[in-house]
This record gives structure tokens, sequence and C-alpha cells, in this order.
């Protein structure tokens, strides 16, 4: 069977003519997204950021198109301010033009978290070792995605930082999308992985200054392979902090998971059999770090002491 | 309120239940809501799916089952309880004349 054509095998100049006609579309875990657009660097970006990426085949439905445009301002026609559309009117804007791709990375997020209700979808990281799976809820700023950025350079396979999206057999499909990375994160990530591929920087975000970690190829070309729940890890990143990785009970483990999910309330009784499920069969642990190697480690050898994963 | 109160369940008030240890999950389709529970709490609405019950009923059936002495905390206990499961919409008052 040939490889799927890839976005490194199209090309920056087939690249450009896609976005500027019916839009690029690229397989993304089960999804199909679409971006449409023109100019100021945004094939080139794509094309080095995105280079693994299985293009959809001819005539795929698009599960979000998403459109980088130039906001029209006829009184201060020097500015190239940015506009996303989303293909349901959504859009957000007031971004310089070249700094799209952040915008680009959250209008997909954004379709994702209010459209795939076909799936249970947590708030979480998601990574794998073998068949096992190991979920990270965290709010915002628990350093879910630093340590996700870390643990796919140290033995584990990204499945993705953001959603976990768990299928009705408790089967949690791969979302291997770039990982953003914020602020002083950018450069703990360069620091404890040399091999990391990153993007460019892009200040003065609403998220501060954010960095895209790419998945490793290898990753990217497994998005089709699901694994299994093992464990979920609440993380919390603390400077200086001595680790802690301590059990906690199934009880709080599912309130929190039914809290976490972006969909619980809209998937109603399949939301709550899912996820007393996926808790009936987790090991549920709470995990403070200071030091991501420490952390890594820790991780990898609880993972690997637990029997195996149940198919 | 009083001990003479009765309370009872819909018997087509479907529930779906989950435990982990003393922890008691119960997710309710009719409303989509998810409650959790104490012991005495779920104790309780299961009670209640078998016929309608009186304050006083509930309470000796809670001191049998776990072996506790009845007594005027836990009758307010039980009786709070009930008002709090009325509200989420789990059992129903019935007025005794």
């Amino acid at each position: 069977m040939n490889a799927p054509l890839t976005i490194r095998t199209l090309g920056a100049p087939a690249l450009a003519r896609e976005l500027e006609g019916d839009g690029l579309r690229f397989q993304v875990g089960p999804f199909v997204a679409g971006i449409k657009g023109s100019g100021d660097g945004l094939a080139e970006m794509l094309s080095s950021i995105y280079p693994d990426y299985p293009l959809a085949a001819d005539g795929s439905f698009a599960d979000a198109i998403v459109s980088v445009e130039r906001l029209p301002a006829p009184l201060r026609p020097w500015r190239r301010t940015g506009l996303v559309r989303l293909d349901d009117g959504t859009r957000f804007s007031d971004f310089p033009l070249p700094d799209a791709l952040p915008y680009v990375e959250w209008s997909i997020n954004w379709c994702i978290a209010t459209r795939a209700h076909q799936y249970l979808m947590l708030h979480a990281g998601v990574l794998a070792r073998g068949a096992a799976a190991m979920i990270l809820p965290g709010l915002p700023g628990a350093g879910k995605s630093t340590l996700s950025a870390y643990l796919m350079h140290h033995g584990w396979r990204l499945l993705s930082d953001e959603f976990t999206l768990v299928d009705a057999d408790l089967s949690i499909l791969p979302l291997p999308r770039l990982i953003p990375l914020k602020n002083e994160s950018i450069d703990v990530i360069r620091r404890a992985c040399p091999d990391a591929e990153l993007g460019p920087s892009f200040a003065g975000t609403r998220k501060g200054t954010v960095a895209h970690a790419c998945p490793p190829a290898a990753h990217v070309r497994d998005m089709a392979v699901p694994a299994k729940p093992r464990l979920v890890v609440y993380p919390r990143y603390e400077r200086g902090a001595a680790l802690k990785l301590d059990p906690i009970p199934r009880s709080e483990c599912f309130v929190e998971i039914s809290n976490n999910a972006f969909n619980y309330a809209i998937r109603g009784e399949a939301a709550f059999v899912t996820a007393s499920a996926l808790v009936e069969r987790v090991d549920c642990y709470r995990l403070c770090y200071g030091d991501l190697a420490e952390a890594g480690a820790a991780l990898a050898g609880l993972l690997d002491s637990l029997p195996p994963v149940e198919a | 309120m009083s001990d003479s109160d009765f309370w009872t369940r819909q018997a087509d008030d479907r529930l779906i239940w989950r435990n982990w240890g003393e922890a008691f999950f119960v997710f309710h389709p009719a409303s989509g809501q998810t409650h959790f529970l104490n012991e005495i709490a779920a104790f309780a609405v299961r009670r209640l799916a078998d016929g309608p019950l009186s304050t006083a009923q509930i309470c000796a059936a809670t001191c049998d089952v776990y072996e506790i002495e009845d007594g005027p905390d836990l009758h307010d206990a039980v009786a709070d309880t009930l008002v709090s499961l009325d509200l989420l919409g789990l059992v129903e008052r019935i007025r005794t004349a």
C-alpha cells in the first residue's frame, strides 16, 4: 500500500494553490481540518510546521474549515491585521497577520471542542507507552502542555496535549496536534529536549509568547492507532517542589473527570457511563513536580509497574 | 415537616448508579444531572424504589441496616436528606392528611 501523501510531499507552491482554492485539507486524528488563505508566508509556515500530516482524500468532508484573511482597515491601510473566520461565521481577529498560526491552531481547537460530541472529550493531555495511555487533565497553567511536550521526547507517544477523545469502547483516539508552549515553557523544552522541533515564537498573543512544539513524525504517522486508558494523573508544576505522586480515590477522580469534560452535559447518560467505566479501569494519582526529568521517570516507572491494559 | 410525612419515587423514573467506597454517584436521565450522594441518601433513594415510606420508617430502616442508634440527630439528618433529595427531583414528598 502506498504511504499517504503528506503536506511535505505537496511542497510550498502547490500548498499555496490549495490554500487559495478550496483550502488545504489534512487529516488530524479522526478529523479533517481545512485551512484557507493566502500571502504573508502562510504556505511556508504550514509547510514547515505540519510537514508529516497526511492530506485528506479528495472530496473529504472537513470537520472544520478556518480561513485566514486580512481584516479590512480603510483608515489604517498600512496595518496588516489578521482575521480567522470559521466555517460557522465565528471570527477571531485583531492579531498581526504574519502571526496567524496560533489563531489558526486555537480556531481548530475551538471547532473540535464545540463539535466532536461523538466522543467523551476531556480537557486533558494524553500520552501512551505501548497500548497503555496516561491521561493528564489539568486546569490552564497546571503544566500539562509542558509535561506532554517533555514526555513525547522521552519514550511516550503523544496522543494529544489538549483533547482526550474517549469512544464508547474506551479506546482513546490520538489527536496529535502542535503543542502550544507558552512563555517560560518554551526555553524549558528547548533545554530539556534538544531534539524538539519548535516553530517560531509569537510574542504578544492573548496567552503571551507562544511557540509550537511539533509532534515527532512517528507520532503523527500513528494517529490512527488508539490506546487504552491505564492511568489518570493530575499534574501540577511548582517551581522547586519535591516530587509527590499520591494515589487518589476513584470517587475523587470521577468528580474531576466529569467536571473536566468539555461535553459531559451534552452527552448526558453516555458521558456518565463512559466516564465511570474509564475511572474503573485506571489508577488515579495527583502529581506535584518541580523537575521534568524526575516527573517523567516517576510516571514511566509507575505505568510500567502496572499490569498491562486489557484489550 | 414531620416523621409522618411520606416519601416516594416514581416507578418509571430511571436512575443509573455507580459507587466507589462510600461515595455514590447517580445519573438521573430525566434531568440529565449527575448527583453525588452519601450512603444514607443513596440508601433512602433505593429504599423508596420499593414503595412509599414515612420519614420514621426510613429512619428505622437506616438504623437496622447500618446498625446505628435511633435518635433525634438521625431523624433530623434523614429528614434534611429527604428534603434535599426532593429538591433534586430524586424523591417526592406525599403529605399526610
